[in-house]
């Protein structure tokens, strides 16, 4: 038997070696790769022509699938007004990754390699499997930096930066700036209470030291709700817990970050006669109706006013390709994702390469705003951290209502 | 304490929701032998049915009321699911092994929720509907039955129950109690816990099976819709949240030992409260821990399963399992390997020199996945143990890998190591030995379970893994993971797609090879030993627990192997890239392609990277001549739940082949050339030979024409030991007839030409050697095997095409050989199946005292001569027809061979025909009446017992050929086809 083992292994190697001998003599041209470590000599034009260039993303369509409306309404505009310096953009309509890392790691490499796409728009999803990928092949993504995939990566631009950095060291004292705004006042208790999981730990620590900056007094911070897929049978404790979580009493802001029982968690906070005040994440037009999320405050990275002139803009483009889209963050990420690449081939110029175009964008100089929307983002810093920005909105009956314009603060340390 | 109260009430009201699960699946494993892990698919698929009928029209749905609605989703469309599922699907695995069975499950729960949401994709694409499918809005709560919204009642400041909560419960309770009634108390539920004890001594009893297995099936449907409708709107309208429910339950399944429906509901009722209490008290420094609160059932489910003792579960081992037939056994090696090779070779060609660098990326991640597979062709396709932690193995080898190829030492070793950081390839070796050892651990405490119990022993370590220790901020390395570059060394650089396809198909070889070494290997002999008999294997000095761990080990090794090129090809890896619940479709998928054969894994790895490329290639972006289809098609390929629905419809597909795809594509092959074959053969005797039975293998007579006459009755006409001459088979009296009967199993025929007869008051002794061919002949009479030719008449109408249950029914009664009693059913249920009036049941305990004393103990715990005594007790509380009894007196001492004598000429005495089926001569010539000699499947000898010469019969045993021709209605010389027969195979 042992001889047989080694009869198969060494024909088995001896396989491996002729091929491999082949497979070097026939060695991938390197097209496609434009590292950024190579000689600055190297021209990647991958997706670009005289006319035109090609970009393509992945949106996971449960929460961000209008991302791809948001992304059409602008390109359309930049194409209506003749392209960005003589190349109209085409896009390749971004697949749903299911947010499965694989998945998206599929997509990017078909994208980079089969479609061969200039840069990645957008990209929307919880999780980005070719995140790796994209940053060892200096491939240019846009799109909501709420992936680690937009962290510490020279290729990734977030239209709000880095949002949450995997080291957790960094964070904005955005939400404290917007709730004092909305209080007037920071002498005020708070319960954070978010899911067992990555996103509810890491969110915690920094928007603890977010409100904790501003002096906002933080009396309990749990990531104890069963995250997804697991889900909580009952309520119950972890709403007697916030209830009594200020030395026994209930505190006078209560932040939850749930995706599932966020609704059921402030409907059973309201039914136990909670006065203060709950603040969730999550603006969807959806929800309005649901019980409790009337009368909750959402806090959101982008200003949500459709008065502001830029959101009447956008929504008037987004009018234009889909008359019956609301707004929301989907969409609106997608938008402004589309508006910030627009931005980037200006300032890249005419003679459009990957190495100059992310040599323009981390070059440092390239700044990224708009005016009531997105906060500032610098380049390359924000490769690091978040913009410290964010706003306010009230649930009322089935109504949004906005209550603080977006409002920065700055970055702060996390120890 | 008003706190602690409420809470714990509060727990138990949202207990309702395992509750009902629990039942559920408790009932449809009593039923029918699976463990329907899809259960909550069901319940997602009727919810969506609801929620689509319910929702209003502007809004997509059909706008109907709450009832309406409700009547036609839960009332009409789950009980018809369940139908199918029982029709299509489990009764066509019923005699699978267990992991088959599973796996059957499995497959409902992948393809059922992909096909409702792609049926109302594809109605949306095609139809112009636009139905809603409720995923995509998170937070969102569908209505359900109750108010809506759902009114809330405060228990305390904080803790209050809703009316939803509280509907499931009261569903709960009704459909355990139910459930109870139906099982325990009604003729239906008796039927189906006998079916479930022994099928075909059910069948034998007159009990429908298929029919019990339907209705359970249909009311397990109904009660996981209605579950499905009611918990909808306490979370939200995905497929995975409903998964989740029912993996949680499963510890109330294990609590109620798998076998009580209100101990299953009252096990989900103290689950919920147990959460609550432990998500209210549990200690900080505990709940600290991420990941602890949501692993607490998984831990109390694995810490049961030490708990409670199952009944009847051999450790570790799939018992008595047949291995399946090679169909190309009979081909030289050469032959079988070509199309390997060759096959091999094109996907060389195709990785190396056509596919571009996308698709070769695909291939790889497709050769890793073989890698996994090939893990669970170890465990499962060698080993016949079931895990559900391959995925969780493969995450230990990645993050090992991970963690090693990353940290910095201090120094650094030349060639095994790289500026004080390990190469990739001693990092592999490190994953493979860590997870080796991380797999000995984890069987250590777990293979004294058996098939479901391992299952599910490993699927609780999974989930537990997966929420608290690679949730560990050091062990998965944070939320980023562990990326791991692409090693290069001199020319091999596995940054270059091709050059790692080179080196993974080399791996794969690898694998390959070792697989099938194992196979061969002492250990591999010594596991199909354990498989085919754990007792025999034992005496032979097999140890099994040494052995299934070595297996196992082995397993999780390949798989810890396979984890760190999978981290290679993923990079980077999280704890989100090998999941628990990818886990279940991988060994769907593994199963689909044969988890017998390190081919089919292959196979299987390849096909499941390349689909959902091809998909939505199809649908998305390929062009010509793809564009060319209309946008709705394309629409509907490119949905992400297709590939799902294949993948699940693929496990499905087992009720076909139990064996796999591969196996399926072998039997055809096999089939070809054996017609093939027996084309030249078979022109010369085409006129003769009957449709059906002229089977290359084994030659039947081409002759049978002068043969029958000889072989026909000589006994009904009255018994003469002269009867030769063309007897004529209407004889006046004869309640049981069989006419010529030929048989056999497969292509092996046992029987040839057989005919026999028997009357009222009369017992007839079928005596013969072992494979004489008497139990086969007891089995065409009572029509659990089907005779290729001849026809069986029982009181005077022609039953041949009749299932055994009908022909029980009409009065014909067979006490298989061995015990014919239900082990699992108490003696007053065994008395009751057939015994329907308590008049009945009450003489029969009184000609047998002992079963009145023990009425309720189950019937395996009595001692032989009890269970013989409780098998002839079911027929003379009401005599049969017909009473055929297969070797009653086997095994039994002399007192109890006694009591079967009086029984038998009890039954006689009452007018009973019977057939006395013996090896013991003695016995049964002190009752017959008349005596029938076997021999090779042939009746050599007949005639009254009077004329039974003892030297003769004698004789028959040992094979004297001469005898033979002397006897009545036999001839000499027909040797012809005897040397092929077989024994006749065992049950």
């Amino acid at each position: 038997m042992r001889r047989y083992l080694i009869r198969i292994s060494s024909v088995a190697l001896a396989a491996a070696l002729v091929l491999s001998a082949c497979s070097e003599s026939t060695k991938d041209d390197g097209k496609g790769s434009g590292n950024g470590d190579r000689e600055p000599a190297t021209r990647t034009t991958r997706g670009v022509t005289d006319t035109s260039v090609k970009v393509g993303g992945l949106v996971y369509d449960l929460y961000f699938g209008d991302a791809r409306v948001g992304v059409q309404a602008r390109i359309k505009q930049a194409n209506d007004a003749g392209g960005v310096h003589g190349r109209r953009i085409e896009v390749v309509e971004a697949e749903n990754d299911n947010n499965d890392a694989a998945k998206g790691l599929e997509i990017t490499k078909r994208l980079v390699e089969s479609e061969k796409v200039f840069a990645l728009l957008p990209v929307n999803s919880g999780v980005f499997g070719g995140g790796d990928y994209a940053a060892q092949n200096g491939v240019p993504v846009f799109g909501w930096g709420v992936n680690p995939g937009f962290c510490d990566k020279p290729n990734a631009f977030g239209i709000t930066g880095c949002v949450t950095n995997p080291s957790l060291k960094v964070a904005s004292n955005a939400l404290g700036t917007a709730l004092e705004k909305q209080l007037g006042t920071s002498d005020k208790t708070i319960a954070f209470i978010g899911e067992d999981n990555d996103a509810g730990r890491g969110g915690i620590k920094l928007l603890t030291s977010s409100v904790e900056d501003k002096g906002f007094e933080v009396v309990m911070a749990d990531a104890s709700l069963p995250a997804p897929p697991d889900v909580p049978g009952d309520v119950s404790p972890f709403v007697t817990q916030l209830l009594k979580s200020d030395g026994g009493q209930a505190p006078d802001i209560i932040y939850l970050i749930a995706t599932l029982s966020g609704t059921k968690i402030s409907a059973a906070l309201q039914a136990a006669g909670f006065k203060g005040m709950i603040v969730t994440p999550s603006y969807s037009p959806l929800l309005l109706g649901v019980p409790g999320y009337d009368g909750t405050w959402i806090n959101t990275q982008l200003g949500m006013d459709p008065k502001v002139a830029a959101n009447a803009e956008m929504l008037k483009a987004v009018a234009a390709v889909k008359p019956d889209q609301k707004l929301n963050l989907a969409v609106a990420a997608g938008y402004w994702a589309a508006d910030m690449f627009v931005k980037a081939l200006e300032k890249t110029g005419r003679d459009l390469t990957v190495e100059r175009f992310l040599a323009a964008l981390n070059g440092g100089g390239f700044t990224y705003e708009v005016p009531g929307v997105v906060g500032r983002s610098e380049w390359p810093g924000n490769h690091e951290h978040p913009v410290p920005c964010s706003a306010m909105t009230e649930v009322r009956g089935k109504e949004f209502i906005p209550t603080v314009p977006l409002a920065c603060g700055r970055n702060i340390p996390v120890e | 304490m008003a706190q602690f109260l409420s809470l714990a009430l509060a727990g138990a009201v949202s207990g309702g929701l395992y509750a009902v699960m629990a039942s559920g699946l408790v009932l449809t494993y009593q039923a029918s032998g699976v463990f329907n892990v899809g259960h909550g698919a069901v319940a997602f698929a009727t919810a969506l049915v609801f929620y689509v009928l319910h929702q209003p029209a502007a809004e997509g749905g059909a706008g109907l009321a709450v009832v309406p609605a409700a009547i036609i989703s839960v009332g009409l469309f789950a009980p018809l699911l369940g139908w199918f599922l029982d029709r299509f699907l489990f009764r066509r695995l019923a005699g699978a092994p267990e992991a088959t069975r599973l796996v059957g499950a499995v497959g409902v729960l992948i393809a059922l929720p992909a096909a409702a949401l792609l049926t109302i994709a594809a109605s949306n694409a095609f139809l112009g509907t636009d139905l809603p499918t409720a995923s995509g809005e998170q937070g969102i709560q569908p209505p359900g039955l109750g108010p809506w919204p759902a009114r809330s009642f405060s228990l305390t400041r904080g803790v209050a129950i809703d009316s939803d909560q509280i509907a499931v419960l009261a569903a709960a309770a009704l459909a355990a109690v139910g459930l109870w009634y139906l099982l325990r108390r009604t003729r239906l539920g008796l039927e189906t816990r006998a079916a479930v004890d022994r099928g075909v001594l059910a069948r034998l009893r007159g009990v429908d099976t298929d029919r019990a297995s339907m209705l359970v099936w249909m009311v397990t449907t109904f009660l996981a819709g209605l579950a499905g409708v009611l918990i909808a709107p306490l979370f939200d309208l995905s497929a995975i949240t409903f998964h989740m429910i029912v993996f949680t339950s499963f510890t109330a399944v294990v609590a109620a030992r798998l076998r009580s429906v209100p101990g299953a509901f009252a096990a989900g009722i103290a689950l919920g409260v147990v959460q609550n209490l432990v998500n209210g008290y549990a200690p900080d420094l505990l709940t600290e821990i991420s990941g602890f609160r949501s692993s607490v059932p998984f831990l109390l489910l694995f810490v049961l399963l030490f708990l409670v003792p199952t009944r009847g579960r051999d450790a570790g081992s799939v018992a008595e399992e047949a291995p399946p037939i090679d169909p190309a056994g009979d081909l030289p090696a050469w032959r079988r390997r070509l199309p390997w090779a060759v096959a091999a070779a094109v996907f060389c060609a195709y990785g190396l020199w056509i596919a571009d660098a996308y698709w070769t990326g695909i291939l790889n991640r497709g050769l890793v996945m073989a890698l996994v597979l090939l893990s669970f062709v170890v465990v499962t396709g060698l080993g016949g143990m079931i895990s559900l932690a391959q995925a969780t193995f493969v995450t230990v080898g990645g993050f090992t890998t991970g963690w090693l190829v990353t940290h910095q030492w201090p120094s650094t070793v030349p060639i095994l190591m790289d500026n004080g950081r390990v190469t990739f390839w001693l990092a592999v070796l490190g994953a493979t030995v860590l997870t080796m050892a991380v797999g000995v651990l984890v069987a250590l405490p777990s293979l004294r379970f058996g098939g479901l119990m391992l299952a599910l022993a490993t699927l609780a370590l999974a989930f537990a893994g997966d929420r608290l220790v690679f949730q560990l901020e050091g062990v998965r390395n944070g939320s980023s993971g562990w990326s791991i570059p692409r090693p290069a060394y001199g020319p091999v650089d596995l940054a270059d797609d091709r050059t790692l396809f080179v080196v993974l198909v080399a791996m794969v070889a690898l694998a390959v090879a070792l697989v099938v070494n194992l196979n061969r290997s002492a250990t591999g002999r010594a596991v199909l030993a354990l498989r085919s008999s754990a007792v025999a294997a034992a005496t032979s000095g097999v140890a099994p627990t040494r052995v299934k761990l070595t297996v196992f080990a082995a397993s999780a090794g390949l798989a810890g192997f396979a984890g760190a090129f999978f981290a290679l090809v993923n990079s980077p890896m999280t704890n989100t890239s090998a999941p628990a619940l990818v886990g279940i479709v991988w060994l769907a998928v593994a199963v689909t392609f044969g988890i017998r054969r390190p081919a089919g894994a292959v196979v299987a790895g390849v096909v499941y990277a390349m689909v959902p490329p091809w998909l939505s290639g199809i649908g998305v972006s390929w062009g010509a001549p793809w564009s060319s289809l209309p946008g709705s098609v394309r629409e509907v390929v490119a949905n992400p739940d297709l590939p799902v629905m294949l993948f699940g419809l693929g496990a499905l597909s087992l009720a076909r082949q139990p064996d796999g795809v591969l196996a399926d594509v072998g039997a055809a092959l096999a089939r070809r050339r054996a017609a093939r074959r027996a084309r030249p053969a078979a022109e010369p005797t085409e006129a003769v030979a009957p449709a059906g039975t002229a089977g290359p293998v084994v030659p039947v007579p081409v002759e049978p024409v002068p043969v029958e006459p000889a072989l026909m009755p000589s006994a009904p006409r009255g018994a003469g030991p002269d009867g030769s001459g063309a007897a004529v088979a209407a004889e006046a009296g004869a309640v049981l007839e069989l006419r010529g009967v030929y048989a056999g199993y497969g292509e092996v025929e046992v029987l040839h030409g057989v005919s026999l007869s028997v009357a009222p008051g009369e017992v007839v002794a079928v005596l013969g050697a072992n494979g004489a061919g008497k139990s086969t002949l007891c089995a065409v009479a009572a029509g659990l095997v089907a005779p290729s030719r001849g026809e069986v008449v029982l009181s005077g109408r022609d039953v041949t095409s009749e299932p055994p249950f009908r022909r029980a029914r009409t009065g014909l009664l067979l006490a298989p050989e061995a015990r014919g009693v239900f082990p699992g059913l108490s003696v007053d249920d065994n008395l009751a199946l057939r015994l329907r009036s308590a008049e009945q049941r009450r003489a029969a305990r009184g000609r047998f005292p002992i079963l009145g004393d023990r009425h309720d103990q189950l019937a395996g715990l009595l001692s032989g001569g009890e269970q013989q005594q409780l098998a002839l007790a079911v027929a003379l509380g009401d005599p049969p027809a017909v009473f055929i009894a297969d070797e009653p007196t086997l095994g039994l001492a002399p007192l109890a061979v006694e009591a079967v004598v009086e029984a038998l000429a009890e039954l006689r005495d009452r007018g009973s025909a019977v057939v006395l089926v013996e090896e013991q001569a003695a016995t049964a010539l002190r009752l017959a009446d008349t005596v029938v000699v076997m021999e090779l499947g042939r009746v050599a000898w007949r005639g009254p017992v009077s004329e039974v010469d003892a030297t003769r019969l004698a004789a028959t045993y040992l094979g004297e050929a001469d005898l033979v021709g002397r006897g009545p209605g036999a001839r000499s010389g027909d040797e012809e086809a005897d040397g092929e027969i077989s024994e006749e195979p065992t049950r």
